[in-house]
Parts: structure tokens; C-alpha cells; sequence
């Protein structure tokens, strides 16, 4: 792979000296930048699946900062490209902080909006030229540090340097827990935020990081240009664009932009010379077409139809499997976890009235009731995914209440759903790192692989729960019961201290169950609390310490298993008057 | 005074008229959760088809009604049936590059087979204004923002008041509970393309009085027709045409009123903002 | 009619993309044997502009077919077969496509220079295409004539290589004002402008023109509307305009919406007094096809007129030929198209060698005497800046479904109507 590598890059570099013809160049600068804009927006788009269609203001502001500070005060245009980047990194921040909050759909169409009020914005501004443009000083002709040449193959190498960068950058992503955590933003939020994952902070992260590698090749694209108004680098046309060529390439992938970029950008350069003089744009039939068949047929794109024929390796694994096996930890005094008249109320209806309830440190507390009760609510409402309108939750010292859910699981509490959530596109090795505790990480820390001791640790969970050979599969295609361990093994993987399952056992086969009783016991007995919904009263028996009972939003009863089963008004609950 | 309620009466029919185009989106969206990106180019479509009833057959756009919006209804089922249907479970990117490789299928498409030239119908029976106080009513744009009207009652009694209707709204709800209850909901799913896209043959017909149709005119109205259906609420039928309503009255009154420059801006950052507060719609629930 | 064309278009199209291979060798198999010039042509042929550049490719390759064929017109070129001072040569037009897009502008240039080796461009209509295509030229040392973009940009650039044989829009403004000073004289009262312009580099550019004219000619701006083309309607934009009541309308226009304009106008019952703009749209045979009579009293600047026949026969005769092959009229802007390419050729042909650099000297010292032109001008000579220093334009008003000519009112083919008549009175 690196030697490829090196024979590509030297290939790339050496193109130019070989071929000497304006249009080839022309088509490879095109590819380049492109590519470069298309990995870019493969970042946000791709790995972190937030599809944006306003590329354009970070492309446009790219090429305008470089070019007004050119213009206005001959300030070169390397610094500039900087300082369009700094800039467009800036405005991405500012306006994605708060349309980061749309779900995906609307999250697109924001975006398409955010882009056409950047062009009517620049349409009338005239400190930047308005709607005539700006035409860059042509008197900067062939001098290096205005980065204008007449030839082409300077501006090549720009071009292929800074795709070099974008495509790095992706490898970097792609080979470090960035990627992981970003392709499980992408697949599920809401598991990544239980995970304990600063969902918001990355997102952050991956439109600054793009817009402003999308800005620095608007930059170039100006100064290669020449001329610039907001019909053609602030247009929607660049930005969905961007979009196709990231898009049948093969998203959150490496390479996929860039050969989406090489397919698109041949294609239309050079059916413009064999078709082009007929003037009817059948090129575009063909994309259209092309888009439609790969959309159904391999949505990852040309990428895709790459990779087909090649396996996935076993994902090798830093650090030796760890033990376990700790010393037993008996329940202490205390309580770790203790919920006070949580209320909850959907419209008219009370989902919760006024619970409480308090978890030992090293107890396995069952909770129990008809559907309905209100056990999820209760569940929701204590780590973080839904707001109670009264009461507190406490877990330790610490204030949980009204807590969002990555503070809540980075505090030591993380919950498994009731629906098992995989992330789809991971695998399950990729699972557990994204599960690995993330108190103290800063978002650059994730461009790093994880400690050798984190990874020993993720190793010896799945080994734990049997899943260590199945590391490279993707944990779609694991059976239902073992992506419930896999849920398990994360769960355990965050380090959490109290761990809430809703229904581990739900729809898992006999055997599967027994498996995961004796994991949770296990754990059980090194110190993890353990706070589990369940409706099998045998596996209850087998687990709790004690049990709750609740019904109605009330909690009806609390005690033993013994105990609980002998309670009259458990009884009529569940059987009826 | 009058200037001001002039722009208002522009804005009321032109909110319709863009309520109108905005339906079939709205409707399809909703049942099948696929936005469609080239909604639009269906207009375009059906704006040549007007046109050429028109032109070599010399059906007035007024009669063209029983042509087009049958013909469309069977254009939008087969695309569903050729193309949506298999896309229908698919992660949202594919949909969205589905009806993206659409868009540009069916644009150059149009392209290749009608040239770049722009037609325009000049003299049809909707044409010319009537004067209303100290006010003019354009025709054919209080003709079209009628059409809306019916058009939106006779689907809201469609959905409310037939069999066929409320388990289209079940289907909407919930394809898979609707299933279980033994709705045919592949039928549904056919059916709201049908619909949505004969709601724009509608639009097509109304439009092609006032408005002129090229191969790239989509791009005029796509945008509005996204902002009407997510102001108004996604996948409600009403909302469609509030948010059409909205968008006519902000685009028309703020643009006469501080500048028509920045008439879109107004639209798109109200647009923005109802997502951010109101992410629902302002009909959504 | 259409149709018909249409289909013969489709049948060889499809038989091109069959054989393009194989044609493309036959038509290099039948330049060897008579040695051709090759031009290379840049513009829009897709894209929302394709129509312009459809009918600015008709003008073009009729202009090359006078050129590379004998006639009796009294035309620069036409009696000979070929450029007689090249042995005969002929014209062989290179085509490319620039999408509307200056970028692409700028590639498909330097694709004809390098891969086609053309011995010049001629192109490219927008005037933001013409600026980095021209750039091309530029850097290559290759003659670029320009003959329909108006932005005065262009030639301030002062580019070695850069020709422009048409108006821009100083020139062009000009005659607004100055027409308006001369009906003032003649009595009239003006003094509100009102601008309603699309907002590309061409309507922001000409805008910014007409603004700084009117201070200098002492005229009042009472509103200008700017908005992006093509729109879903220009309700608001109107309305604003008949608000304050101006004395006249200036646009700068495409066709889309100078249809629209003119549909929305009629409803509102409502015509400005003088209705003066900037061709473009107005002058694509589209919109009096689409608007028919409704579309009179529009006052627009022109560089040529079918109505100039009067006095010049050669205008009719170039027409009834550009009539028959393509069954339309010439219209303004394709006249100058043709007529740049004969100014090409002619300083091919003097400079008796296709070097770039013989050329370029051809082209400074060309001479092309007025008669010889369909166009209104006392001729064709470069200034330094390589501007045609006797580009004019005049003022034509649409009347009866034609352009004729109204202003200066010695060149007057018929009375300019002003103010046009309501809606109701025509």
C-alpha cells in the first residue's frame, strides 16, 4: 500500500513534465481541486453524515477573502488562503452550531438555504465587487509569492498538493477513532451521545475542518481563474456539485472523492469535446442516469464497486488482552444512584409521577411492570434523552439532572436500548472504540489511535462475550442476540460504573440468556452496578438483588424478587382483579 | 395603502400558486419519506406539456386540465414503480442521490428533446387582469391560486373522507403498523407519487398562462417549493399551502416594502428560522 | 418548420455520435487536400444561454461560408473562394462549448490553442466568459477577437492580443442619455430613471453605468432592482417601479424575464412611459414569437437594425440569405457575431500568414471602411486598447413586431413613439 502510494504521488508529480497540453492540465488541476473540495465535504457529508448543501459560502469565501485581499491590498494570496480558511472555518462554526440541531433531511435543506442567502448577500455587496465580481490584478502575473502564473504546472502542483492534504487528512480520519466516531454519529446519534461521545463538539469539528480545506481550494480556484463573482464560486451549482462528485465516488471513504472527482470532471471535460459541439447536454443525460443506476445499486459509490472485490482484514489490535478477572466487590452501604420524584408528562398523560428510587453501589436492581409503566421514560429521563418536568437524579455526588446524555455517560452512567442500537457501516471491533471511555478526551486526541491499554481492554471484552473472531464483520450482520452482547461488551468497554439495560434478554434465545446472565453476574461481581428492565421473571430471580416494581408511572413496590412476587398489588397488576 | 395591499394580493395568489407546486412534494414526502430533489423538473415537464397541447394542438391550457394531470398521475406512478420503489428502504443518501441523478435525468432530457428555447403561451383564454378598487387581479394567477384551492380541498375530502384516502394517511403515519392492518402499502406508496405528481401537472397547467417554461426553469421554483412544504409543516397537506401562503407574503410585502434584491434573502431566513424554532412547521403538530 | 429541423438534427446527431471517429478523420482527410485555417469559436451552446449561442453559431459559420465561398456581396472576403492571399484558404471553425461558464470558457480556449492550434478565438457573448477566455489568449500569444460583450472591463485591460470590434456599454448608455437629452430639447420632460436589472457581471455592470450617467447628465435614479434570473416572478420588483412613478424604465434583461416583464405589466395594466433597455433578451427572436404585438414600444439599443436596409441594401441582401438557411431574421447581436468574424478573416487574409504575431499586426492596422459592414459604423479600427473606435449603436423601437430604427432621429427609419400608449389604447 505505502509503495503504491509512493508510486502514485511520484506518477502525479511527474505528470506535468510529460504531458505539456494546457487541457490536460487543465482537467488534472480541475480533478485536484475538486477532489480536494469533495473529500471535504466527505468529512462532514461522509463520515459524520451531515449532508450539506451550501458548500458554496465556504468555497466563496475562500476564494473571495484571498482575492478582496489581493485586490485591495496586493496581500498575498498564500496568507490569504489562510485566512479564508480561518474565516470560513469561523462562519461554519457559527452557523452550523445551531442548524446542527436539524435532523438530516432538514439539516440539507438549511444548508441549501444558508447557501443562496451567502450569494444574495455577495450579489449586493460592493466592498467585494457585488455583483460585477472582482477580475485579480492581473499585474501579479508570474510572480511566485502572488501564486499567478501564465503556465499551468505551477497552479498543478498547488492543486495536487492540496488534494494531497484532503486525502490525508481522510486517511488520518479513516485510520484513527475519528473515523469510527464519526461514521457512529453518522449511524446514531443518540447511541453515540449514550456512548458518552461530545456528539455536537465533533460535528464542530468536521464542518471547521472542511469548510475550511473547502476554503483554501476556493482560494486557489481564484487565483487560477482569475475572476470571480458569486454566479460562480457562491452558486448551488458548486455545491451540489461537490455533492455528486463525493457522492458516486463512495462517501466516507478515503479515495472515493477523489476518483468521483477524476470520473466527474473527465467526464464532463472531455465529453464536452467529443459531444460538446452538438450543444444538448447529453453528457448530463449520462450522469443523471449513472447517478440513479449507482444509487441503486451501490450506494458507496465507484469506491464501492472497487472494494467489492476485495475483503476486509481482520482490524489488528494494539496491546495484549487484559484480565478481567478482578477481585469480587460486595454491595456497599451507599447508594450510587438515587432518583427523586421524577416527573414526567406527556400532553395530558403522566408517564412518570413522582418516582424515587435508590441503586447500592455493586447492586443489580431489576425493575419490572406491565407495559406502559413507564420503565423507558424512567430510563430517558435519568441519562439524559428526555427532560423530566420535576425531581432530581443524583449519581454519586453529582447533580445528573437535566443532564445532557454524553455528560451523563462520561459522569458513569451508560444505558443499552431496548431495541438494540448497532451502529450500521461499523464494525464490531470499530464499535469498541467507540464505546472506549471519553472523560478527558479532546476532539484532537481522536485523531490519534487509542491507547495500547484501551484497545487490550476492548480485545479482552469481546473475547468476554465471544465476539473477538467476529471483530471485522460489520455488526449488521451479527444475529440478533450477539448484537446484544456486542451492546453488552460496549457498555462495559465505557468504563461506566452503573450500566442500565432495558430488556437485555428481549427476543435473545434460551441459551443466549443464560450466556448473558452469567456476564452480567460476572461483572456484577467485580463492582459494575447494574440497573436492568426485564419482564422474565426468571432471569430476574437469577440476577436482582433487589426489584422494583412500577406501574402506571408509579413505583407500586420495592423488595426482593421473593418479596416482590408475593405483593398483592403486583399481582393485580399483572393478573388482574 | 393601496401599494401595499396590492403586493399583498400578489403575495396571497403567488403563495397559493407556489402552495400548489409545493403539494405533490409535501404529499409524496410524507407517505413515502422521500424528498424528492427533482420535483421541479416534473413542473418544467408538464409546462411543455401545456405548451405543446397548446401550440400544435391548440387546446387551451384551460381545457388541457383532463390531459395533463391524468398523463402525470401516471408519470409520477411509474417513476415510483421503475425507480422509488427500490430505493424506498435504502439509507437517506441513496434517496437523495435517486432523485438527484433524476433531476439532471430528466432536465437535460428536456433539454436534448425541446432545445434551450424558452416557450411561452401568449393569448390564452386565462390572460389579462380585472381592476378591483384601486387594484388590478391578475387572471390567471387568481385562476391558478383557485386551482390551488381545489385542488387542496379535493384532497384534504380525498384523505379524510374516502377509504382509499385514510389508509394513504395510515400509511403515512406508520407504513409498517398500517401493513398489519392489511393496507396495500406498496399501492399507497404508488399511489401518493401518482397523486403528488398529477397535483403537479396541475401546477404545470395554471403555471403555463402566466409563466414561460425552459429546461433549466425548475431551479426558479425548487427552493420555494421546499421552503413551503418545511415552513408549513413536512408531510401535511395544509401545511404545503400555509407555508406557500407565507412565503408569497414575505416574498411579495418585505420585498415591495425594503427591496426586492433581497426578497429570497427574507424568504430563506425565515425559512431558517422556523426550522430552528419550530422544526415541525407552523401547521406541523 | 421546427420540427422538421429538429429531427434532421436529431438523425445526424445520433449518426455523428455513431461515427464521430471516423468523421473526424474524414474531415481531416479532406483539410489536407486544401489547406484550412482553423478558428476556434467559444460559447455558450448549453446551459440557459444555449439559445444565444445557437443563433450566434448560425451568423457565425454564414459569415465563414461568405468567406470560404464566391458571391457577388460587397462584403470584406466575399467575392473570393477562400482568403486570396493565403493561396485560397479557407476558414474551417473549430467549436467549443463554454457552458455559460467562465471557467470552462477559459479550458475549451486553451484546448482550441493548444490541442486545436487555431490561429485565433473569436468569442465568447458574456462578458464574464470573454474576460478569462481572452485571459487564455493571453497567455498564449493567440489574437482574441471579442465582438458582442459590452462590459468597458474588457479592453481596460489593456491586453496585447485582446480585439473588440462591437460597442460596450459606455457607448451604448450614452445614447440613452443622449437620446433623452435631444426629446428633452424637442420638449419632453424627463428626469425619474428606474432601473430593472437580472444581476449578473452584464446587468450589475450596465447598472452601475446608467447610475453614474445620470448624475452627469443631471437625471434622477428614483429606483433600481436588481434580482436573479430567472425569477418566479417580478410582482414585487414592478410594483416598486410604478410606485414612483419614473419618466422611464431602464433594463437590462433576459428573455425569460423580459416575457415575464411584459405579461406582468399587461396585468397590472401598466406601461412606464418609455420602456429603454440594454438588447439581450429583448432582442432573441423568442420574444416577439412568444409576446407578439404585445411586446411593441420597447426601446432598445441596438448595433444593427433590419430596418438600416433603407439605406444600406447589403443588410437585406446578408439577411434573405441568413432567412433562407435558417428561417428565422438576423437579430442584433448575431449581426455582430458576423461581422467580427469577417473583421478576423479580413486581417487574416492582410496579414498573409496565420502567425499569431502577423495577425495581432493585421489586426492593429486594420481598416475596414463602413460600407462594407451591415453594421451602422463609419468602420472597423482598433484604438490601442484594441476597442473598434467607431462601434456605435442606435436606438431602435419595436413597433409592429420590428426593430426600427428611431434614434439619432437623422438615421430615423420611422417616429419614436414615446410615451407609449396604455395598455387599453393600442
Amino acid at each position: 500500500m505505502t509503495l503504491q502510494a509512493v508510486l502514485l504521488a511520484a506518477a502525479l508529480v511527474a505528470f506535468p513534465f510529460v504531458v505539456h497540453s494546457s487541457f490536460h492540465l487543465n482537467a488534472a488541476i480541475l480533478v485536484f481541486l475538486f477532489g480536494a473540495v469533495a473529500q471535504a465535504w466527505n468529512i462532514l457529508g461522509g463520515y459524520a453524515g451531515q449532508l450539506s448543501f451550501g458548500h458554496s459560502v465556504f468555497f466563496g469565501i475562500g476564494a473571495y477573502t484571498s482575492s478582496v485581499l489581493l485586490w485591495r491590498y496586493a496581500f498575498t494570496p498564500w496568507g490569504g488562503a489562510l485566512a479564508g480558511a480561518f474565516l470560513a472555518a469561523t462562519v461554519s462554526l457559527i452557523v452550523g452550531s445551531p442548524t446542527f440541531r436539524l435532523r438530516r433531511h432538514f439539516f440539507a435543506l438549511a444548508t441549501l438555504a444558508l447557501g443562496e442567502i451567502a450569494r444574495i448577500t455577495f450579489l449586493n455587496w460592493t466592498y467585494v465587487g457585488a455583483a460585477i465580481g472582482l477580475y485579480l490584478p492581473l499585474q501579479y502575473r508570474n510572480i511566485g509569492t502572488y501564486m499567478m502564473w501564465d503556465g499551468k504546472r505551477p497552479y498543478y502542483m498547488v492543486a495536487l498538493g492540496l488534494c494531497a492534504l484532503a486525502v490525508a487528512l481522510a486517511a488520518l480520519i479513516d485510520r484513527t477513532r475519528m473515523g469510527p466516531y464519526l461514521r457512529a454519529i453518522n449511524a446514531d446519534e443518540d447511541a453515540a451521545r449514550a456512548l458518552g461521545l461530545h456528539v455536537l463538539r465533533y460535528k464542530q469539528w468536521a464542518i471547521a475542518t472542511s469548510a475550511a480545506l473547502t476554503a483554501l481550494a476556493g482560494s486557489v480556484y481564484a487565483q487560477y481563474v482569475l475572476y470571480i463573482d458569486p454566479y460562480n464560486v457562491m452558486t448551488a451549482r458548486i455545491s451540489l456539485l461537490v455533492v455528486v462528485i463525493a457522492l458516486i465516488g463512495g462517501r466516507a471513504t478515503v479515495w472515493g472523492p477523489a476518483l468521483g472527482a477524476v470520473f466527474i470532471v473527465l467526464l464532463s471535460e472531455y465529453s464536452r469535446t467529443v459531444l460538446g459541439h452538438l450543444g444538448e447536454g447529453y453528457d448530463f443525460i449520462v450522469f443523471g442516469a449513472a447517478i440513479m443506476a449507482l444509487s441503486l445499486y451501490e450506494p458507496r459509490g465507484l469506491y464501492g464497486l472497487v472494494r467489492r472485490v476485495r475483503s476486509r482484514p481482520l482490524p489488528q489490535i494494539a496491546g495484549a488482552a487484559q484480565d478481567l478477572i478482578g477481585p469480587p466487590s460486595p454491595v456497599a452501604a451507599e447508594a450510587v444512584l438515587s432518583i427523586e420524584d421524577i416527573s414526567k408528562r406527556f400532553g395530558g398523560i403522566a408517564a412518570l409521577d413522582r418516582v424515587g428510587l435508590s441503586v447500592r453501589r455493586g447492586e443489580v436492581v431489576c425493575l419490572i411492570g406491565p407495559n406502559g409503566a413507564g420503565k423507558s421514560t424512567l430510563f430517558d429521563c435519568i441519562t439524559g434523552f428526555q427532560r423530566p418536568d420535576a425531581g432530581a437524579v443524583r449519581l454519586r455526588d453529582a447533580s445528573l439532572t437535566g443532564a445532557p446524555a454524553h455528560r451523563v455517560a462520561l459522569l458513569g452512567m451508560v444505558r443499552a436500548f431496548q431495541l438494540v442500537r448497532v451502529f450500521s457501516d461499523l464494525t464490531v471491533w470499530e464499535h469498541m472504540l467507540v464505546a472506549q471511555p471519553h472523560r478527558n478526551e479532546s476532539v484532537w486526541a481522536a485523531l490519534r489511535r487509542s491507547a495500547p491499554r484501551v484497545e487490550g481492554q476492548g480485545q479482552a471484552l469481546l473475547q468476554f462475550v465471544g465476539l473477538l473472531d467476529s471483530r471485522g464483520i460489520l455488526a449488521d450482520e451479527l444475529s440478533y442476540g450477539q448484537q446484544k452482547l456486542l451492546a453488552f461488551a460496549m457498555a462495559l468497554m465505557s468504563g461506566a460504573e452503573v450500566i442500565l439495560l432495558d430488556e437485555p434478554t428481549a427476543g435473545v434465545s434460551p441459551q443466549m440468556t443464560q450466556q448473558l446472565i452469567g456476564h452480567i453476574r460476572e461483572m456484577n461481581r467485580q463492582g459494575r452496578t447494574f440497573v436492568i428492565i426485564e419482564h422474565n421473571m426468571a432471569v430476574v430471580d437469577a440476577l436482582a438483588h433487589r426489584v422494583y416494581f412500577m406501574a402506571d408511572g408509579h413505583i407500586l413496590a420495592e423488595g426482593t424478587p421473593e418479596q416482590i412476587r408475593g405483593d398483592p398489588q403486583v399481582l393485580e397488576a399483572y393478573y388482574g382483579r | 395603502m393601496d401599494f401595499v395591499l396590492q403586493a399583498a394580493l400578489n403575495g396571497v395568489l403567488l403563495g397559493l400558486v407556489y402552495g400548489l407546486v409545493a403539494l405533490g412534494l409535501s404529499l409524496i414526502w410524507g407517505v413515502t419519506d422521500i424528498v424528492n430533489l427533482a420535483h421541479a423538473e416534473y413542473l418544467m415537464l408538464g409546462m411543455y406539456a401545456t405548451y405543446w397541447l397548446w401550440a400544435l394542438a391548440h387546446i387551451d391550457p384551460l381545457y388541457a386540465i383532463p390531459l395533463v394531470v391524468p398523463a402525470f398521475f401516471l408519470f409520477g406512478y411509474v417513476t415510483y414503480r421503475v425507480l422509488i420503489r427500490r430505493i424506498l428502504s435504502a439509507p437517506m443518501v441513496s434517496q437523495i442521490f435517486a432523485t438527484f441523478g433524476l433531476l439532471f435525468f430528466l432536465r437535460y432530457s428536456a433539454f436534448a428533446a425541446f432545445g434551450p428555447n424558452v416557450r411561452g403561451i401568449w393569448g390564452s383564454r386565462l390572460e389579462g387582469s380585472v381592476p378591483l378598487g384601486g387594484l388590478v387581479l391578475s387572471l390567471p394567477k387568481g385562476a391558478a391560486a383557485l386551482a390551488a384551492l381545489c385542488t387542496f380541498a379535493g384532497l384534504w375530502l380525498f384523505l379524510n373522507r374516502t377509504r382509499t384516502g385514510k389508509a394513504l394517511q395510515a400509511t403515512a403515519q406508520d407504513h409498517r403498523v398500517a401493513q398489519t392492518l392489511g393496507i396495500d402499502t406498496e399501492q399507497m406508496f404508488a399511489l401518493s407519487w401518482g397523486i403528488g405528481i398529477g397535483a403537479v401537472g396541475v401546477a404545470a397547467v395554471f403555471l403555463s398562462p402566466f409563466y414561460q417554461t425552459s429546461p433549466a426553469i425548475g431551479d426558479a421554483f425548487l427552493l420555494l417549493a421546499f421552503s413551503s412544504v418545511v415552513l408549513g409543516g413536512f408531510g401535511t397537506v395544509s401545511g404545503a399551502l400555509v407555508g406557500g401562503l407565507c412565503i408569497g407574503l414575505v416574498e411579495n410585502v418585505l420585498g415591495a416594502l425594503i427591496a426586492p434584491t433581497f426578497k429570497l434573502l427574507f424568504v430563506f431566513v425565515v425559512f431558517i428560522a422556523v426550522l430552528l424554532v419550530r422544526p415541525a412547521g407552523l401547521v406541523g403538530k | 418548420m421546427r420540427m422538421m429541423n429538429r429531427r434532421q438534427f436529431l438523425k445526424s446527431a445520433g449518426a455523428g455520435l455513431l461515427a464521430a471517429g471516423s468523421l473526424d478523420r474524414l474531415a481531416r482527410l479532406a483539410s489536407a487536400q486544401q489547406e484550412t485555417i482553423p478558428i476556434g469559436v467559444v460559447y455558450p451552446l448549453t446551459g440557459s444561454l444555449a439559445r444565444i449561442g445557437a443563433s450566434i453559431k448560425n451568423a457565425i459559420e454564414l459569415a465563414t461560408d461568405i468567406v470560404n465561398t464566391p458571391s457577388d456581396l460587397d462584403l470584406p472576403l466575399a467575392r473570393d473562394a477562400g482568403l486570396p492571399r493565403l493561396r485560397g484558404a479557407r476558414l474551417r471553425l473549430v467549436w467549443a462549448d463554454s457552458k455559460g461558464d467562465p471557467a470552462t470558457g477559459r479550458a475549451e480556449a486553451e484546448r482550441l490553442i493548444e490541442g486545436e492550434r487555431v490561429a485565433a478565438v473569436i468569442g465568447s457573448y458574456q462578458s464574464a466568459v470573454t474576460a478569462t477566455a481572452s485571459l487564455a489568449a493571453e497567455a498564449k500569444g493567440i489574437p482574441f477577437l471579442n465582438p458582442e460583450s459590452s462590459s468597458p472591463r474588457l479592453t481596460d485591460r489593456n491586453f496585447a492580443w485582446f480585439f473588440r470590434t462591437g460597442p460596450h456599454d459606455i457607448t451604448f448608455t450614452k445614447l440613452f442619455y443622449d437620446m433623452m437629452d435631444d426629446l428633452k430639447q424637442r420638449g419632453r420632460a424627463i428626469s425619474r430613471v428606474a432601473i430593472l436589472s437580472e444581476d449578473t457581471e452584464f446587468g450589475a455592470t450596465a447598472t452601475g453605468v446608467e447610475e453614474g450617467f445620470a448624475q452627469r447628465y443631471g437625471y434622477n435614479v428614483v429606483a433600481r432592482e436588481l434580482y436573479t434570473s430567472p425569477p418566479a416572478s417580478l410582482d414585487a420588483e414592478l410594483l416598486r417601479i410604478r410606485r414612483v412613478n419614473p419618466d422611464v424604465v431602464f433594463g437590462q434583461n433576459y428573455l425569460v424575464d423580459a416575457v415575464l416583464i411584459i405579461r406582468s405589466l399587461k396585468e397590472m395594466r401598466w406601461f412606464p412611459p418609455a420602456f429603454v433597455v440594454h438588447d439581450a433578451g429583448w432582442v432573441v427572436p423568442d420574444y416577439l414569437q412568444t409576446v407578439g404585438n404585445d411586446g411593441n414600444y420597447i426601446i432598445t439599443r441596438v448595433s444593427w437594425a433590419l430596418g438600416m436596409s433603407g439605406r444600406k441594401p447589403l443588410v437585406a441582401r446578408v439577411n434573405s440569405l441568413y432567412r433562407q438557411r435558417y428561417g428565422t431574421d438576423m437579430d442584433e447581436t448575431n449581426a455582430r457575431s458576423f461581422t467580427g468574424l469577417l473583421a478576423l478573416a479580413t486581417a487574416i487574409n492582410q496579414a498573409g500568414s496565420t502567425r499569431a504575431e502577423a495577425i495581432r499586426g493585421a489586426l492593429h492596422d486594420l481598416r475596414i471602411p463602413g460600407r462594407q459592414l451591415i453594421m451602422p459604423w463609419a468602420g472597423i479600427e482598433f484604438d490601442a486598447h484594441g476597442q473598434n473606435k467607431h462601434a456605435a449603436g442606435l436606438m431602435a423601437q419595436i413597433l409592429n413586431k420590428e426593430y426600427k430604427v428611431v434614434w439619432p432621429f437623422d438615421l430615423a427609419e420611422t417616429d419614436l413613439v414615446w410615451p407609449a400608449p396604455a395598455w387599453e389604447r393600442r
